[in-house]
Parts: structure tokens; sequence; C-alpha cells
């Protein structure tokens, strides 16, 4: 238990740290900070955002201030260009994240299911054909960026084949079927290239278990190859592939800005895309505050889950 | 009911064929101890590993092994897998390597219980519990659910015999089963492996390096040398009458108590001959101190010489007038011996 | 493969590949990649002195929107009749620049603090590793995304210059690559630094400074140009990325990303001008991959966790 909550503290600090840098951004910024959040903001408006935003408190006492109302829920809201207060941003996070989520929710779901199947039988059959093929079609894989992949699906698959939307995101709640196909697309796009990754990690993590005494012990017992292979040696083998899959997290969020963006999808992408456009820097700031949050957070469950997967580390 | 006949295996490597186990022949009956000694990398462990039909892709092996009349050891895993468990198994010689780190001990237990005798999950629970106590675990319940990692090496291999023995096999293969463990729990693991094998009228192969291990518990001995068989007699006979120099040099090696179990040959110095290249006479030649020139001419044949049941690969016995003659000789003139190298 | 056991094949598999690497000569495929490389490198150098059409501005003269092996278009051109051609090779000059001068600047100061990291090592390398860490917490295209929009706003009267433009990105993206180097380069140095002749040379009353450079790093370069290599490719794909947001160079200037941006919305029109920079984009991409593959495997590189 005290390594649970010593984990947990390790967490809070991580969250601090990296909310503070993301806080503190636009005060980074060259120059006076206000003139670049509202460029053409009257004095008096910059006199406002100045106090709003409390730059005229030192740096600490800022960031108090901006993580108590952060962590209640309250992220500040927009600028317009002439210094006129906008919308909440949080009420768009809240509208926007969900989506988001929700696809790279699948994509790991799906790319599992692929890629572990994939690994394990390509270690098994180390040095056969359909493990050079997978070999090679992987190193291709990953080296088609994102966009590329996306516009070429969106070109194939929905201009030409008109199998799927090519842009927009439907509610599961607006009907299963049009939901899983305004997903499919963007889905397809990001698991093609994590496939290629998690199932060469695999494999080659599970060639080298597949080597181990008590692999030999299995099968001494009598145990089918195909039950040594799942129950014996994956999960041994799946530890670099864990921690991989958490550090992977900030790929996917990369990957998610992109095909939200082609696709045209209002998640967090989008909600960058449009922020970025307008230069909207307290808004950037929140987001880039949430997406870290979320790969701290991730990473930390995938730790967990990792003391789940090896009971070795529960007692360290 | 085991009969191995001049079984030899080799592997391909980048530097050439390794021949590491080169024609030995041995018979084995259910209730017997045979006690398997020699030097590390000598090739015992590859004598088991291709009688139990575990060897690597690129092994290839020759000469035929019987298991109650039927030939066994080929290629087909599918074969095999009727005789892992049921009819024969294994204890390995690092537990901590060989149990699986991430699975419990109960599991690794009941699995084979399960898949070989389709019992039900509550029965397999029953009779591991029954194993863990009859190798000497106490508090089997809180034991089952451990991991390797939390256990002691003792107790490790204690479970792992409780693995090898769970489906009843009428052969127990043990390959240095107490090599990793503190000299204080040697013996008990021994005693435990020699008592599980006659209560359960086992055959047993009980593999080690050192000569003192199987001294009052193998009923016989074959000493292995470079990948052959030197000298194979029953215990008795060898402890009494031993003929072989090597055998000798390896009794003269037997760790006292006060001694790292680990002690190599110091008796002798040099070290075994390499198993792609083999010299062509007397394998252990280079090292013999009886050795003459006929030795590094002339490989010596394996066999019964004056007592039945005892064979040897010698041209210049221990205790024979012979070998007598042949160390006077060497050692009045050291030089020679040491030139002989 | 036999039928006897797949499963304990292959004994010594990861050093036996590693030894077969070193032997070996570079391969077929390591030479197409340095060749495909050299074409790319060839063209973004010679860009404004080839015979090629104005890529910025099209000519009223040329049906707009033709497909490939058109006559005098090999490419196609575009909508506004652009030689695809014309706008692709200056776009490499342009990715291919931004990809080395990010790379350059990630290398210098990442290598830089990785090897310090490493070497010095103790709370100040714990310390420096934990920030590396935390900086791999943001996203790299999200943190590029935001150091581009800060290091231009539109506080700008004028619209950028290309070159300046080019730094701009440049220096967001070799930011953003800074932990990544930091963090390979210290993994091995920290391995070197325990070595005997590391030691040796400590024992011997070498300054710190000195050792880093002359014992440390020369062992560690093949570590930083391996994960160079990546980098440039991660790079060209990130420029896409950017581009995708209106973040890489300004349009009408051509880059490999901004050629595939200023079509995703209308991809079936003339599909020749976002494949034609794809293609370039994917095969610069492998053999960037390949040669740091490579050269991973020749020296017999200490991956870092990752
Ligand atoms: N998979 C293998 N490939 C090549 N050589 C091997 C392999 N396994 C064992 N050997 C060689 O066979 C010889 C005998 O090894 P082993 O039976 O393990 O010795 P020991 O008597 O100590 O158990 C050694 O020289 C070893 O190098
Ligand atoms: S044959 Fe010669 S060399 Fe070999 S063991 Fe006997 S005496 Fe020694
Ligand atoms: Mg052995």
């Amino acid at each position: 238990m005290t390594w649970l909550l010593r984990r947990v503290a390790q967490l809070v600090v991580v969250v601090l740290v990296v909310t503070f840098f993301a806080a503190i951004l636009t005060s980074l910024l060259p120059g006076d900070p206000v003139k670049t959040i509202a460029p053409f903001a009257t004095p008096q408006d910059r006199a406002r955002i100045s106090e709003e935003l409390g730059l005229d408190k030192n740096v600490i006492s800022r960031y108090v201030d901006w993580a108590g109302n952060f962590f209640t829920g309250d992220m500040g809201t927009t600028y317009a260009g002439a210094g006129l207060q906008g919308d909440s941003i949080s009420a768009r996070v809240r509208e926007s994240l969900p989506t988001s989520l929700t696809i790279v929710f699948y994509v790991q779901f799906l790319t599992l299911l692929i890629a572990l199947p994939l690994g394990v039988f390509s270690a098994y059959r180390q040095g056969s054909l359909f493990d050079r093929g997978g070999n090679g079609m992987a190193f291709a894989l990953v080296a088609l960026p994102t966009f590329v992949l996306a516009a070429l699906l969106k070109f194939w698959l929905g201009l030409k084949l008109d199998w799927f939307p090519t842009q927009g995101y439907t509610k599961i709640g607006d009907g299963i079927g049009n939901h899983f196909k305004s997903v499919a697309m963007p889905v397809m796009t990001l698991m093609v290239g994590q496939i290629a990754i998690y199932s060469r990690l695999l494999r080659s993590d599970m060639i080298s278990t597949l080597q181990e005494d008590y692999i030999l012990m299995a099968k001494a017992k009598g145990i089918p190859s195909r039950r040594i292979l799942w129950r014996h040696a994956l999960r041994p083998s799946s530890l670099t592939l864990l921690t991989v899959a958490g550090l992977n997290i900030g790929a996917l969020v990369s990957g998610a800005l992109i095909v939200e963006r082609i696709f045209k999808i209002d998640g967090i992408g989008g909600l960058i895309y449009t922020a970025v456009g307008q230069r909207q820097y307290i808004a950037i700031q929140s987001y880039v505050a949430v997406i870290a949050i979320l790969y701290v957070v991730i990473n930390f469950l995938v730790d967990m889950l990792y003391s789940v997967l090896d009971p070795r580390i529960r007692n360290v | 009911m085991l009969e191995v006949k001049d079984v030899r295996t080799s592997f391909k490597t980048d530097r050439g064929l390794v021949k590491a186990v080169d024609g030995v022949s041995f018979t084995l009956e259910r209730g017997e101890t045979l006690g398997v000694v020699g030097e590390s990398g000598c090739g015992k462990s590859v004598l088991s590993k291709t009688i139990m039909g575990l060897l690597p892709s690129n092994a290839s092996r020759s000469g035929s092994i019987k298991f109650e009349g039927q030939e066994i050891g080929g290629p087909s895993i599918k074969h095999m897998r009727d005789f892992w468990g049921t009819q024969m198994s294994m204890v390995f010689q690092d537990p901590m390597t060989a149990l699986n780190p991430v699975m419990k001990v109960g599991k690794q237990i009941t699995e084979s219980l399960r898949h070989h005798l389709d019992v039900s999950r509550e029965f397999a629970n029953e009779t591991a519990l029954q194993l863990l106590s009859s190798v000497g675990i106490p508090e089997p319940e809180r034991r089952l659910k451990q991991y390797a990692f939390e256990m002691s090496g003792g107790m490790r291999q204690r479970v792992m015999i409780a693995i090898a023995l769970a489906c009843g096999p009428k052969m127990l293969f043990a390959d240095e089963p107490t090599t990793a463990l503190d000299v204080t729990v040697q013996a008990q693991i021994l005693d435990l492996l020699e008592a599980q094998q006659a209560e359960r009228f086992m055959a047993m192969i009980l593999v080690t390096h050192d000569l003192g291990v199987v001294a009052g518990r193998a009923d016989n001995i074959m000493v292995m040398y470079a990948g052959q068989s030197i000298e194979m007699a029953p215990t008795r006979t060898l402890f009494s009458q031993m003929r072989h120099p090597y055998t000798e040099a390896l009794l003269k090696s037997i760790p006292k108590l006060n001694q790292a179990s680990h002690t190599r040959l110091d008796a002798i110095g040099g070290r075994p001959p390499d198993l792609v290249n083999p010299p062509v006479g007397c394998r252990f030649a280079p090292r013999c101190p009886y050795a003459q020139a006929k030795c590094h001419q002339e490989a010596p044949p394996l066999m019964v010489h004056d007592t039945p049941g005892h064979e040897y690969a010698c041209w210049f016995p221990v205790g024979t007038p012979q070998g007598a003659e042949a160390l006077a000789k060497n050692q009045g003139s050291i030089g020679t011996a040491v030139g002989g190298q | 493969m036999s039928e006897v056991a797949p499963m304990t094949e292959a004994s010594p598999e990861p050093t036996q590949e590693e030894e077969e690497a070193t032997k070996r000569g570079l391969g077929i495929a390591a030479w197409l990649a340095i060749g495909w490389l050299g074409c790319m490198v060839f063209l973004a150098v010679s860009a404004s002195f080839l015979p090629l059409d104005d890529p910025i501005n099209g000519s009223i003269r040329e049906t707009p929107g033709v497909s490939y092996f058109t006559e005098g278009h090999i490419f196609g051109n575009d909508l506004l009749g652009r030689d695809t051609l014309a706008r692709v090779v200056v776009g490499t000059s342009t990715s291919l620049s931004i990809a080395a001068l990010s790379i350059g600047f990630g290398t210098l100061i990442g290598g830089f603090v990785g090897l310090v990291a490493g070497y010095v090592g103790g709370r100040i390398g714990t310390a420096l590793s934990a920030m590396f860490d935390i900086l791999l917490a943001f996203p790299p295209l999200l943190l590029a995304l935001t150091l581009v929009s800060v290091l231009s706003p539109v506080t700008e009267t004028d619209p950028p210059s290309r070159i300046k433009r080019m730094l701009v990105v440049a220096l967001a993206v070799g930011l953003v690559s800074i932990p990544i180097l930091a963090r390979i380069t210290r993994a091995n140095a920290l391995s070197w630094s325990q070595r005997e002749f590391v030691m040796a040379a400590k024992s011997q009353g070498a300054k710190p400074f000195r050792i880093m450079l002359r014992e440390v790093l020369p062992n560690v370069v093949p570590a930083m140009l391996s994960v160079a290599l990546l980098g440039l490719a991660s790079v060209i794909i990130v420029e896409g990325g950017l581009a995708l947001f209106g973040l890489s160079i300004n349009p009408p200037d051509p880059s490999w990303g901004n050629m595939v941006a200023s079509q995703v919305d209308d991809l079936g029109e003339t599909p020749h001008v976002w494949i034609v920079p794809s293609v370039f984009i994917f095969l610069s991409v492998m053999s960037l991959n390949l040669l740091g593959d490579v050269v991973r495997d020749k020296f017999a590189v200490r991956e870092a966790a990752i």
C-alpha cells in the first residue's frame, strides 16, 4: 500500500509540474503577453485582461490561482481579437473531449486485438515467410505519416468507393451504424502504424521469452504450444509493449489532432485547430494542460497495469 | 524400461558441428536410479534433453531411445506430448529461471493436472495441496497463492519437484537439482527426491557434476567425459574399484564440507576438449596423469573387463598393474608427463 | 524449418543478428535508401538552378489541373496552372532545410545536455532526466503547434519572409526534439561513462569536460546519429502536421507538407497534386528510418527504455 501511495504522490507532483509549464506558457512569450493574447484591444481592455490573468502577481501565486480555477472546472474564456471576452473554454472541452477519447479508445482496443496475435504468431514462427513479410510490411507502414494515410483513405474509401462519410462525427446515441461509419476511417488511420509498432515489439520480446527455462519447463510438462504461448509467454513479454503503449499516447494525441483536422471532427484536435487559427492562447494553454494531464494519468494507469502483469514489481 | 543405444546429438553452430553427446548407451529399469556424473560442459544436460525430446531445432540426433519398448525422442512434438508430464518429467537445475515468474505456483501445478488428467478445478487444487505437503512444504494453502520470487531457493526447488511429480510420471530426470541451492538445503532436496522415487517406484536419472551427490543414492553410475560415457558400474563397484583415471580425478574433487560446492577439477589441470574437433585418441589423454603414447593415438573402447556390469574405456586403468606402471613412468619423469599435454 | 520445436529455436537471436549486421555490407535496401536521399539532397540544393517552371505563379497559357505525364508536366499541374514537379522540387528544398536545421539544432542542444546528464550522473543527471520525461509528456505536434504560433504571432504586420518562417518552424520543431535526443544521448553516455578507459582517464586526473569530449562523446556519436536520422524522418512528418494547421511555411510557398495540406479538403479534384509529394515523403521517411536502423545495428547502439 505504501507503494501505491508513493506512486500517487508522484502522480500529483508530475501533474503539478506539467500544468505549471502549461499555465505559464503564455508568459513565456516574448514581449507583452496581453498584446499577444488580444493584439487589437484598447488600453482599458488590456488592463482588464492583465488583471484577469493575474499578470501583475508573481508566477507562483498566479499558478495557484490558475490551478484553483482549472481544477474546479473553470478554464477561463476565449478572447476575441479586440480583447472581448468570449465563450467558456471548459464548456468546449466538455463537449469535445469525449469524442477524442472515444476515437482513441477504439484505436487502442482494436490495435491490441490485432497486434497481439500477429506478434505472438510471428515470434512462434520466427523467420518464416509470414514473419519476414510482416517485418517488411511493418517497416513500410511505420514510414507512412498519419496525414498521408488519412488522405489516402479519405480519397479511396471515402471519395472513390463511397463506403464511409468523408467528414463529421456521429455520436453513438444518434445511430450506432452511422457512429461506426463516421469513426471508421479516423480509427483505421491511427491503427495502422500502431499495429505495426506493437506487433514487432511484442515479437522481439516474445522471442527472448521463448528461450527462457520456464518455457522449456512448461513444454516438458506436456502443455500444448498454444497454451504455452498465450498463458506462459505472453504476459512476461508484454511489459515493454505496455511501457511503449503508455509513452505512445503522446504520438496518438498528435495523430488524433491530424485525423480530426482531416476528417473534420469536433474533438479536442478540432478545438486546437480553431484556437491556433484564432491565436486563442488562453484556450491553447488549457488544452495543453488537459492533454498533458491525460498523458500523465494514462501512464500512471499503465504503471498500475504493469504491476498487475508482473507481481514482482508490487514488492519493490 | 528405458533403453538408450548409441545416442549421438550434435548442434549446428557457426564454429561447426558441436558433438555434444557422442555415442552413449545404457538401460534403466523402473525403481532404479542412474547417476550421470561429469564436469560441466560434458553433455549431461544435452543427454537428458535428448532423451526427453526437448532439443532445440539446430540439433540433430541419431541412435535409438526406447521407452517401454516404444521408440521416442523423435522430431514430432505431438508424439512426445503423450510422454511429457505423464510418462517422464524433469526437474531443472535452477528453480528461479525454470518457474514462471508471473504465474502463481499453484497454477503451475494444477495446469498440467487439468490438462493431462482432465480433472475439475477443485480436484486439481486438492491434489496440488497434497503434492505440496508431500514435498515437505509447510502451509501449502498459502504457498499455492504465492509467486516463485516470494519463496526461498529450497522451497522453489520443492515446488518444481511437485510440478514434475504432479501427473505421476514413471521416469524422472533431475538435472543438477541442487547446484543452484545453498549447501544446507542440498541434502534435503536430494533426500526428498530419493524418497519420492522409492515411494512412487519411478526410474530416476540424477545428473550432477559431483560424485558425492550420487554416492549413496544411485544404483548405477555413468561417468561422462566430452560427450562420451567412459565408465559405468553399480555404485558400490565404482567406488570400490574405479578404473578410469577421470573417475579418480572426479572423486578427488568431491567438495569437502569446508569448501565451496563449485570446486573445479583441481586434482588435474586443463580444460575439457573442444567438442567440434575432439582429440583423436583417448579424449582425456591431454589431462590424464596415466597417459602414454598409445592413448594419444588410439581411442580405448568402452567394454566390460574383469567384473560383470562394470564397463570402462581406458588403456591403463587405475588399480591395475598396467596403470601403476604407466603412472610410475610419468611420475618418474614429470617432464614427459607435462610434455605429453 | 523443422517440425521439432519452433519455440525453443534460435538460441541467441539478437546477438547473431547484430553480428551479421556488422559483418555484412550495407545491403541493397540501404544503398537504395542512400541513393534516394542523395537525389533528394541534390534536388534541394539545385532547386533554384534547375530549368523548372515558376512554382508560385501559374501561367495563364497552361490548361490548369492536367494529370500525370502531360507534355511539359510530368507530374501534371494544379488548378492554378502551377507545375507539380516544380513545386515538389522547391518543396523538397524547404522540407529538407527545415528538417536539417531543426535536427541540427536539437542534436547540438539535446546532445550536450544529454551528455552532461549522463556523464555527471548523480542528482543533476536524475533531475535533468526527470525534466526530459516531463517535456516528453507533451505531444510533440501539439508542442510544435503551440511554439510556432507563439513564435510568429499575428501582431506581425507583413507576412514573414519564407526564410524567416522556415527558421521559426525549424526552431520550434528543434525545441521539441531536444528531450528525445537528450534522453538517448544520456542513456548511452551513462553506459559509456562506466567503462574502464573512462575510469582510467578519471583516475589520471583528466578534466571532466575533456573526458566528456574526448572519451565519451566519440562513443555516443553513433547513437546520436541513429536517433538524428530517425529524427529527420519525424521532422518531415511533423512539418506535414504543422502544414495541416496552417503553421508550416506560408502558402503559396511550397513544402511537401503544404502541398498535401492544401488539398486535404479537396482530395478528388487533382489527386496528383497531393499524391506526388506524399510519395516523396513516404520514400524519404522510409529511407531515413532504414538508415537509422542500419547505424544502430552496425554500432550495436544501446537503446534507451523506449
Ligand atoms: N543449443 C546448443 N547449441 C550449441 N551447442 C550447445 C547447445 N546446447 C549445448 N551445447 C553444447 O553442448 C555441450 C554440452 O552441454 P551441456 O549438456 O549443457 O553440459 P553439462 O554437462 O554441463 O550439462 C557444451 O559444450 C555446450 O556448449
Ligand atoms: S586411455 Fe590413457 S589417457 Fe585415456 S584415460 Fe586411460 S590412461 Fe588416461
Ligand atoms: Mg547442465
